[in-house]
């Protein structure tokens, strides 16, 4: 089920797109566990977990700060592969691994810089140099939860919403990315 | 349209584009007027000087101000549904096609029945409401509010919708700069020339200020020239933001500061998409308030006459909008803008008659002026009254010897000096001070973050603001983290501004009103004083001045000065009222924004939603959420025939109900037992892996707050379900017990509500159906799976889902959770694989009733003050071990017997109904209120039982069973004896449950 | 008001709920005197005008807990930290993990 394809007739035609192809896994350390959490990390993706509200990119995986101790590392679906599964059995021990995949509906507006109207949608400054490549911020819009974060190459900025508010969130999406 | 005569628009004058002519129309006649005029400005330009009726006596008004601060010339601007009272024609912006209407009249502008409430002024007088409509009070509602209302008031609102969209946006800066006359423009250009993020607001559609309305020379280049370089200048930078047509409206804490952007109220109808206003919330780090300084009149008999006019106001009229105000000018003052007033009104070919002053000894300069242009010059004189009685006529001035003459003019400018902005700058509570040199109240302590500059501060010559402002500017850049530039100050003269205070002409023989928009006059403030109310709060309620849509800004300080003359303080002891935001009014709209209609909040829609609707069901909205109430089939016309259906259906074969709203959230880490074993009332800690448990929490003042289940799904995994209502405040309790008060605890949250799809399968052939589903080796035998099982498995070939062998219905039942984006395809595989069942699925009503009909709580019960006890889930609590609200629910008041608790009722007459808020009274008392014992909190017509049943809180309820009490129900004319009963009606041994 | 969030940054109140004084602090339950102890730490308030520690929760961002110090007369934003460091300071300071 996609919130834009059943409900706009140009879903994938503009530079507006729902995500629908990522597998989404929450993972929060353990009390005490950040430091070795960090260096499994390391070793599993080749980056450090980001201690502030920023994405890193690893090898086609995403890492999204999501709260202090806790990320989302979202990672393209692939047949055959479970990656929640990969994931709890990699961090079982150091982190509380669950499977968020559904929890959220991404979407992407594809801008390398914020239009002015993206610029005046939210409580957050996303002017170029406030919001960089790579940030994250949570926050909210009309009182719907979102993430955002700026693609770490500057191509994109990306708005998970819970997914059962996505209806009327891509609604106010499509109005802000004007 | 011919071309209207326009007969006082000035020829080579004007800041106006005489290229392009509009048309529009005032009280249904056409006129016409030019690009760049303000309604007002264009209404001069035709001759046209009156312009509405006052609020209480219906006195002719006409056009006092240029601006924001206008008291009169209120209109209702366009019609039908876009119909705006009180919309100051001083600054509507004229476009092609306005329509404005004046108020506030019966029948008409000139002849204006009501007028008579100006003779019966004496009832109307300061506190009118307070003492005339007293008695009897029966009067109030039914004759003298609907008679106050039809006399008094001002425009009327339009009916209808409004058809036009408003938009809310954000915008962050380094310096916001608020108003852009030489002040604020310096500020903006210098701030911005150190690369910082500079927003300029300003209310007006031009920036410049009063560099567009008077006649100066800056940088040696005309004052409006260097407006237009400046502003050319400003838009070179990326980093700038220009914000014309937008209202600063509020400071507010930290840096925030509310406006309206004016998006398209100069246009007759928004274009597409665009919307008609914005509602901004700007964040700056340093803010450069210049605002700039209002014009005060002087008070006289009859300064409200259509043709007093203030100074500055003439002058703009003149300078920026190449009109005429009037043929024949008497110029009072009480400061040098008169002399300033004289030399523009001699300019713009308008004969002075005379030039009054209250001051002694004028400057030699604007005696000679005067003498050369033949203008009378009264030193130590006043203007007593206007005279006339639609429009002024002449002036009746009061020499210093005493002698009085009549002069005749149309126009009579006053000035009483200035009174800077200080509104914005102190709506964070910082006092406005009195400086006696100036004759104005300044700005006083500062918000952080938060400059005050030019003449908003006090500081009335042109060269000092210019200054003022790029210093400032460079202030606020340099603190906002950027170099200094240094800045170049453009040279310009400093005006004199010599005053000396003047409020009130005492030899007035007229009204002289102090608030015009209030009709709030000299006498009223003294009435007050004679009264008691010196205080100046008290002075504001008591008479309303100050009040309305100018919040008193050409009246406030007149009115206090005058508070202070009566009684003998000094102005700064006397004080001035607080300023509050908004500083001009904000349309309900805007704030609104869009969420209105079905926009008004979010709402949630649970995955299978798509199923229900195309299923017919009948949705209700219960917090955001949009949830199947019941499922009509065809035929079935009224709820209850459907409702019971559908629970006779799960009663006798199976049904599906989608419970996906409930709150879910993972409890993980090593403590994950011991931490829930501190926020349920019950043993959470000894659940064995795969199993689940029904727990409640409670606040910790001893009152219950949520109740729902516990599953385990591995020693360090938990998972709990919230009710649907309580899921955000449930987490936020968990989270503060986990980082607040057991900050050590290995304990991981996270809710995971929108991740699964939940439905409750439920029924004696519940799981036939599930056993078509669930992918083999999953044994869902009941010797497998029992009662109060769970486990993580697969269904329809391969589809992650979780099992919860729990019951709400009290039949045998499961919850089955699917991914999210699978519970459509779950919902129409169990719909289809159950057809042989006759599956039907239910609504939020058949689950109510059928928890009724097990005497499970719900939010009727868990309201805020009931205890686990009077739930009757005392037994509940553990005693082993301490949790949030354990200590105080032992408190004597919560323990006392005694206390209502949850019982059960039926109608003694089964044939009658019960209703839900009825009151229990013993059978044979009274209904009153002493005698109340209780009310009956959920009710439903139970299928399984064929009548009415009821849930209650009663007091002493255990000893009662049996006992006929009355259900007493007076708003709906409910008198039904009912029989306490147990609070189960339905299988009461639980052994369906377990089969 | 702006409330800066240790971990988001800074963000206008909207996005935070208040709970109130973050001096007093959930009693010993074992305690002899805890009942009475309980009711101090659930209705007992000083009402302070000046700098007051208080908790608010970041509901529309990372779900933390805060200890903002405010000024009440002009709420002015003095100092926040996270509830979790103030608390494992706190059990620290007195030994009383649990």
């Amino acid at each position: 089920m996609s919130e834009l394809a059943n409900h706009t007739k140009t879903a994938r035609a503009s530079d507006l797109i729902e995500r629908n192809d990522v597998t989404v896994t929450n993972i929060a350390a353990r009390r005490g566990a950040r430091a070795s959490l960090d260096e499994l990390a390391r070793a599993t993706f080749g980056v450090s977990l980001p201690s502030t509200p920023k994405a890193v990119e690893a090898g086609g995986t995403l890492i999204v700060w999501a709260g202090p101790d806790q990320w989302l590392i979202i990672q393209k679906e692939e047949t055959g592969r479970d990656h929640y599964s990969e994931l709890a059995k990699t961090f079982n021990g150091l982190a509380s691994v669950i499977d968020v995949t559904e929890s959220r509906t991404i979407f992407r507006i594809s801008q390398a810089r914020p239009s002015p109207v993206l610029s005046r949608s939210m409580g957050i400054d996303f002017h170029d140099a406030a919001f960089k490549p790579g940030d994250v911020a949570i926050t909210h819009v009309s009182h719907l939860g979102v993430i955002v974060w700026r693609l770490p190459d500057g191509t994109a900025y990306d708005f998970a919403c819970a997914r059962t508010y996505s209806r009327d969130f891509g609604d106010w999406l499509r109005k802000a990315k004007a | 349209m011919t071309q209207s005569a326009q007969t006082a628009r000035l020829k080579d004058r004007g800041l106006i584009d005489r290229s392009q002519s509009l048309t529009f129309t005032f009280d249904g006649v056409p006129y016409n007027g030019y690009a760049g005029d303000t309604l007002a400005s264009a209404l001069l330009a035709n001759g046209v000087r009156l312009v509405g009726r006052s609020f209480k006596y219906h006195r002719p008004r006409g056009i006092l101000t240029s601006g924001s601060e206008e008291p009169n010339a209120l209109v209702e601007l366009r019609s039908g549904a876009r119909r705006e009272p009180n919309t100051k024609a001083t600054i509507t912006e004229l476009y092609d096609g306005l329509e404005a209407k004046s108020q506030n009249r019966f029948p008409s502008l000139s002849l204006d029945l009501l007028a008579i409430n100006g003779l019966v002024s004496p009832f109307l007088s300061a506190g009118f409401y307070y003492k005339t409509f007293m008695w009897p009070a029966s009067f109030w509602e039914k004759i003298y509010e609907p008679m106050i209302r039809r006399a008094a008031g001002l425009g009327r609102a339009a009916q209808e919708h409004d058809p036009d969209s408003y938009d809310k946006a954000f915008a962050f800066c380094d310096v916001l700069v608020v108003g852009s006359g030489p002040a604020g423009l310096m500020a903006a250009l210098t701030a911005a020339r150190t690369g910082a993020r500079v927003i300029l607001v300003d209310e007006s559609f031009a920036f410049g200020g009063r560099l567009l309305s008077d006649v100066r020379t800056v940088g040696g280049a005309n004052g409006a020239d260097w407006v237009n370089s400046v502003v050319a200048e400003l838009k070179s930078f990326p980093g700038v933001q220009l914000m014309p047509r937008t209202t600063v409206f509020g400071a507010y804490d930290s840096g925030q500061f509310g406006a309206v952007e004016r998006v398209a109220d100069h246009v007759p109808v928004p274009a597409a998409g665009v919307p008609r206003q914005r509602l901004w919330r700007i964040v700056a780090k340093h803010t450069i308030i210049a605002q700039g300084a209002l014009e005060r009149p002087i008070v006289f008999g009859n300064n409200d006459r259509p043709g007093v006019m203030l100074a500055s106001a003439v002058r703009t009229y003149i300078n920026r909008f190449g009109v005429k105000p009037g043929e024949t000018a008497v110029v009072f003052s009480n400061n040098d803008d008169g002399a300033s007033t004289i030399a523009d009104l001699v300019g713009a070919g308008i004969r002075v008659a005379a030039l009054v002053d209250t001051r002694t000894v004028l400057q030699p300069a604007t005696k000679s002026f005067a003498r050369k242009h033949g203008i009378r010059i009264f030193e130590g004189a006043v203007v007593a009254d206007a005279i006339g009685s639609s429009r002024v006529t002449g002036a009746r001035i009061v020499a210093a010897d005493g002698t009085s003459q009549n002069i005749a003019c149309d126009l009579i400018a006053v000035s009483g000096g200035f009174n800077p902005s200080v509104q914005v700058s102190t709506h964070l509570g910082g006092r406005a001070q009195w400086q006696q040199e100036l004759a104005a109240f300044v700005p006083g302590a500062l918000p952080k973050g938060m400059a005050v500059s030019g003449s908003a501060k006090g500081t009335f010559g042109l060269a000092s603001c210019l200054k003022e402002g790029a210093q400032a500017g460079e202030a606020a850049a340099v603190a906002s983290g950027f170099q200094a530039k240094g800045a170049a100050v453009p040279a310009a003269d400093d005006e004199p501004s010599d005053i000396s205070a003047f409020w009130h002409v005492k030899t007035a023989k007229h009204k002289a009103f102090v608030d015009q928009q209030n009709d709030v006059t000299a006498a009223d403030v003294a009435l007050a004083e004679r009264e008691g109310f010196r205080s100046v709060e008290h002075l504001k309620r008591y008479t309303t001045l100050g009040m309305a849509t100018d919040q008193g800004k050409t009246s406030n300080v007149n009115g206090l000065a005058m508070l202070a003359q009566l009684t003998g303080k000094t102005i700064a002891a006397t004080g001035a009222t607080s300023a509050r935001p908004p500083y001009t009014p904000v349309s309900l709209g805007a704030l609104a924004g869009e969420h209105r209609g079905k926009h008004f909040k979010a709402t949630r829609l649970t995955p299978s939603h798509d199923w229900a609707k195309e299923r017919g069901a009948v949705f209700i909205e219960t917090g955001m959420w949009l949830r199947a109430q019941y499922y009509p089939k065809p035929g079935e016309n009224d709820w209850l025939t459907t409702v019971c259906r559908e629970v006779n259906t799960v009663r006798n074969s199976v049904g599906v109900c989608d419970v996906s709203t409930l709150g879910k959230i993972e409890i993980h880490g090593t403590d994950a037992g011991k931490f829930l074993d501190r926020v349920y009332i019950n043993m959470m800690s000894t659940l064995g892996v795969g199993k689940a448990r029904y727990g409640m929490m409670l606040r910790e003042d001893g009152i219950a707050m949520d109740d729902g289940t516990a599953a385990r799904f591995a020693d360090d995994r938990y998972f709990i379900t919230t009710t649907t209502a309580n899921a955000i405040k449930v987490l936020q309790h968990l989270e503060l017990c986990r980082q607040w008060y057991w900050p050590d605890l290995d304990v991981q949250i996270f809710p995971v509500s929108d991740q699964w799809a939940q439905y409750s399968v439920a029924g004696p052939r519940a799981r036939d159906l599930l056993a078509k589903i669930v992918d083999a080796p999953f044994d869902i035998s009941n010797a497998a799976f029992p009662y109060m099982a769970v486990a993580e498995l697969t269904v329809m070939g391969g589809v992650k889902a979780r099992l919860y062998r729990l019951s709400f219905s009290g039949e045998m039942a499961y919850e089955i959770a699917v991914p999210a984006r699978q519970g459509d395809r779950l919902m129409r595989t169990l719909m289809a694989k159950g057809e042989e069942f006759g599956i039907a699925p239910y609504g939020t009503e058949a689950l109510g009733v059928m928890r009724i009909e097990k005497g499970h709580v719900a939010g009727p019960e868990l309201n805020g003050t009931t205890t686990a006890a009077d739930l009757g889930l005392g037994k509940m609590a553990s005693t082993k071990k301490d949790f949030v609200g354990r200590v105080l629910s032992q408190r004597p008041g919560l323990t006392d017997p005694t206390r209502p608790r949850v019982v059960g009722f039926r109608p003694v007459d089964r044939s009658q109904r019960l209703r839900g808020g009825a009151h229990f009274i013993g059978k044979s008392d009274a209904a009153v209120a002493q005698n109340d014992q209780g009310y009956m909190t959920s009710v439903a017509y139970s299928p399984s039982l064929g009548h009415w049943i009821g849930l209650g809180l009663l007091a002493n309820a255990e000893s009662r069973m049996g006992e006929i009490l009355r259900a007493y129900d007076p708003v709906r004319n409910g008198d039904v004896l009912v029989e306490v009963v147990p609070a189960t009606f339905v299988d009461v041994e639980g052994a369906r449950l377990r089969v | 008001m702006r409330i800066n969030c240790p971990h988001c940054g800074l963000r206008s109140n909207d996005e935070f709920s208040y709970l109130g004084d973050a001096s007093v602090v959930r009693p010993d339950p074992a305690a002899p005197n805890a009942t009475e102890a309980f009711y101090a730490f659930g209705y007992e308030r000083a009402n302070i005008a000046g700098p007051m520690q208080e908790l608010w929760y970041h509901a529309a961002g990372c779900h933390a807990w805060l200890v903002v110090t405010r000024d009440t007369r002009n709420h002015e934003i003095l100092d926040v930290k996270s509830a979790q460091e103030v608390a494992l300071e706190r059990q620290k300071a007195a030994g009383t993990a649990q």
